[in-house]
């Protein structure tokens, strides 16, 4: 039985951190329709930020955070307008295919800049040790992914529904067109949306590196289970990406205590068919 | 049985709620062309997404030349011979008119010459020679309604269904049309259509059927319909007259 | 039949002559491998074209059919010392055959939805190759036997042979897309791409002939993975089955022109030679290679996006409105 809550737990966490690139998926999906390839990659950008404050700053990965999210917000904006912007005019396949070589881009520079070895955080970090609550045991570093996610999707629901910009980009993304004639500067809000989306998976890169080994294709296999949960979610509800993502780290987790990888993600992918089948726009979706 | 095309009996069709259709029944005879018309939000597109298969009835019975077709898809209902053109006019833009129209004309044939002939014809009845290199994406409204047309005649129909053809067109386009309905018509097609400009309804129908909120209101010769006190009702007490 | 005209005549003479002469002027073990390559990417992306450009379902997992057929190749050879000339064959039935599973389920889908619900699949069918023994796991399979007959078993030892050989597989795949191009088949599937409503109305059961495209892509792409196994005489699950595999063959077709005959020859040409060219030469530097390789991807996407094979076109078009605006001021 601790066994199970225990894996209740950790998959509550690692559901977290797919929660948060998920909604970075979804914001970016549901407002332009770009399947974003990159936001994996944002995460990965955002553990370096963490490990590289951490080690040279001496800085907890908490404290890099709102600098993580803030360099990949930046970041968000040059690429949108370099990249996407001119993107978004050509065909949705180009547009696919330019976020995948971007990633592509990230991971191998950063292979180039940081090295392909695996890194782990060097300097103490204000959170560790654990609560053992009798029944499972809490490591204090891993409360923060799932923090981050409530925070985060707390936040953006804020945002997207009580703030005028947030609204903008609502409307933007149901109709471009409409929202140009109204007053609204479609590429403004798309920026926007993009370069948060970036902030989110740096932000959640940070989170990660309390407990995961950085690299420069960690973003990979998130990015997947990302998109996974997205569209079971449902296209871009970033509700329905959290909820989705939370589910699928739970699935993930649990599953993995019994059965071993491949069995499981076959499961998942199985559970997504299925899903997608009787509900085409995902659970959520619009 | 055989003098008519189509028989309708009570076509039902209900969307989660909304009831589009309810209880419709009507025939048409062989060769015939029937007016189908009603307020805006009537249901006869949706009359019309039905028979053609674009969905399915929640209740009722769809019997083509004999056949039930009630429950087949768009793609079957097509083979069997009947052919729509759609409200707003679905081009495949991503081909030539002619190519277009070879669509349509593949529908019988495997054979690439058969149906090239068969589309080379097809074009010149319905007038639009002088386009069909050109890529279907650059025409205009009146031409898109046209080239519809041609593809749906294309497929040798027994029964065409024209969903407001006449909508966006000038009138001197609305001559050209009704024309090239009625010569259609003349090579033994029946037809159902839908209007909204009542001029041409008068003109061109044999018979009408008038739609409100789903149901028939009304169904007989153009005259009858147009003194029907419900019919002046519906239309002048809240619908719309003139497209 | 066709009318063959002079002209035609002296161009395919042409294109044989280069065909033939090419490999002997780039001599060396290096050219004759990255043609070889190109073949094989060019046969993937003719093969992923059928579904991906005729039919426009964007399948990101095409890399499941590769494997197939690299694995068919290999796996018959160990356990029947069958000869790949027979069980290249056999892989494709085998592949259109799982194709046709997946594409029951999967062609339902759309757009973006579909092309992850591909990606998912493939990455399923990715761990399943690396954890059964049966076939190599995560080890891979291995083919080299210098005791088999080369011809009989197309372990060649002259690099040359292969890129005749693989050149003549190109040359028929391409002359069957020619052909094939002009069918009801790939007008009907250009139409259901275009508009599937006004397909369907027109008698056109897209269901039916989007699989038929999806098996016969899959069939395509696994006779790559058969010709790569026979060429490379090993592989494994992170070599073939990766989803970066799967985006490239995409990226082959699109870069070269997506739903075009020729696109994809031309696609499968550039990027090989890109992609080949920065890995000797740039990839000391640590991943370099792959950055430049990224980024001129990104550039030739955005800037040339209907493919590489638009560019006569847009030369000729702009040649065009140079002119008509030369003579407008005259009159």
């Amino acid at each position: 039985m601790t066994v199970f809550l225990q894996g209740v737990y950790e998959g509550i966490i690692n559901g977290s951190i797919l929660a948060l690139i998920a909604m970075g998926i979804a914001l970016v999906w549901g407002v332009m329709n770009i399947l974003s390839f990159s936001q994996g990659e944002f995460l990965m950008l955002g553990m370096f930020v963490s490990y590289y404050a951490n080690r040279y700053l001496g800085l907890d990965p908490i404290v890099a955070m709102p600098l993580s999210a803030g360099a990949l917000f930046l970041l968000g904006i040059v690429i949108y307008k370099l990249i996407i912007s001119r993107a978004l005019r050509g065909p949705i396949l180009s547009q696919r295919l330019i976020t995948f070589a971007l990633s592509m881009v990230l991971v191998y520079s950063a292979q180039m800049f940081f090295g392909a070895e695996y890194k782990q955080l060097v300097n103490p970090v204000i959170f560790s040790g654990t609560i053992d609550l009798g029944f499972i045991t809490i490591a204090k570093q891993k409360l923060v992914p799932f923090i981050l996610a409530l925070l985060v999707a707390g936040l953006l629901f804020l945002f997207l529904n009580r703030t005028r910009m947030g609204k903008a980009i609502q409307a933007t993304s149901m109709d471009r067109y409409a929202a140009g004639l109204v007053g609204i500067n479609p590429d403004r809000s798309y920026t926007i949306a993009f370069a948060m989306a970036s902030a989110v998976a740096g932000a959640a890169g940070c989170a990660l590196t309390y407990y995961y080994y950085m690299f420069p294709n960690v973003g990979a296999t998130f990015q997947l289970w990302g998109f996974i949960a997205v569209a079971m979610g449902g296209f871009g509800s970033v509700t329905g990406a959290f909820l989705s993502g939370l589910v699928m780290g739970l699935a993930d987790t649990l599953t993995g205590l019994y059965v071993n990888t491949a069995i499981k993600y076959i499961g998942v992918c199985v559970v997504f068919l299925v899903t997608v089948s009787f509900r085409p726009k995902g659970i959520f979706g619009k | 049985m055989s003098n008519y095309i189509l028989q309708v009996n009570d076509a039902t069709k209900k969307f989660s709620g909304l009831m589009a259709n309810e209880g419709i029944t009507f025939d048409v005879g062989v060769g015939e062309i029937l007016g189908l018309v009603g307020p805006n939000g009537a249901g006869k597109t949706t009359l019309f997404n039905s028979l053609s298969g674009v969905h399915q009835l929640t209740r009722g019975t769809i019997t083509f030349d004999g056949q039930d077709i009630t429950k087949l898809s768009s793609h079957q209902i097509c083979k069997l011979g009947i052919g729509r053109t759609f409200q707003i006019p679905q081009a495949i833009v991503t081909l030539s008119v002619e190519e277009n129209v070879l669509i349509g004309a593949l529908c019988h044939t495997n054979n690439m010459k058969v149906a090239r002939k068969h589309a080379h014809e097809t074009i010149e009845f319905c007038g639009l020679a002088a386009l069909a290199d050109k890529p279907a994406a650059i025409l205009n409204v009146a031409q898109k309604k046209r080239l519809e047309i041609a593809r749906a005649y294309a497929t040798d129909p027994k029964l065409l269904l024209l969903d407001e053809t006449m909508a966006g067109l000038t009138a001197t386009e609305r001559v050209e049309s009704i024309q090239l309905i009625r010569e259609i018509n003349n090579q033994g097609v029946s037809i159902v259509m839908i209007e909204h400009n009542m001029d041409v309804v008068m003109s061109v129908s044999n018979r009408v059927l008038v739609l409100d909120a789903g149901k028939v209101l009304a169904l007989g010769s153009p005259e009858e319909v147009t003194s029907n006190e419900a019919v002046i009702n519906a239309y002048l007490g809240g619908g719309k007259k003139d497209a | 039949m066709k009318k063959l005209s002079y002209k035609k005549l002296l161009l395919c003479a042409g294109i044989l002559v280069i065909l033939i002469v090419l490999p002997l002027i780039f001599n060396t073990a290096f050219s004759h491998h990255i043609m070889t390559m190109m073949c094989i990417w060019a046969l993937l992306g003719m093969g992923w074209n059928f579904i991906g450009g005729y039919a426009g379902q964007i399948s990101n997992g095409h890399a499941i059919y590769y494997a197939f057929g690299a694995y068919t190749n290999a796996m018959l050879l160990q356990w029947f010392n069958l000869s790949p000339w027979i069980a290249m064959w056999i892989g494709c039935l085998l592949s259109a055959g799982i194709a046709f599973l997946i594409g029951k389920g999967l062609l339902r889908f759309r757009g973006h939805v579909f092309a992850i619900a591909t990606m998912a699949v493939a990455e399923c069918v990715r761990l399943i190759f690396i954890n059964t023994k049966a076939i190599g796991g995560a080890t891979g399979v291995y083919i080299f036997n210098a005791e088999l007959d080369p011809a009989l078993y197309m372990q060649f030892t002259d690099t040359k042979t292969y890129v005749y050989l693989y050149m003549a597989f190109v040359v028929a795949v391409l002359l069957f897309v020619r052909w094939l191009n002009t069918t009801k088949f790939c007008y009907y599937l250009r139409a259901i791409n275009g508009n599937e409503t006004a397909a369907e109305s027109a008698g056109i059961n897209a269901a039916n002939y989007k699989l038929w495209a999806y098996m016969l892509s899959a069939a395509i792409v696994s006779l790559a993975g058969s010709l790569y196994m026979q060429f490379m005489r090993y592989t494994d699950p992170s070599m073939i089955l990766t989803s970066n595999i799967s985006m490239m063959i995409v990226l082959v077709t699109v870069m070269g022109g997506v739903g075009t005959v020729y696109g994809p020859l031309i696609g499968a040409i550039v990027l090989t030679y890109i992609s080949e060219y920065t890995r000797v030469y740039l990839s000391h530097y640590n991943g370099l290679d792959m950055v430049i390789y990224g980024v001129l991807v990104i550039l030739i996407v955005l800037f040339i996006p209907d493919g590489l094979i638009s560019i006569p076109g847009r030369i000729r078009k702009h040649r065009e409105h140079k002119a008509a605006v030369k003579e407008a001021p005259a009159k």
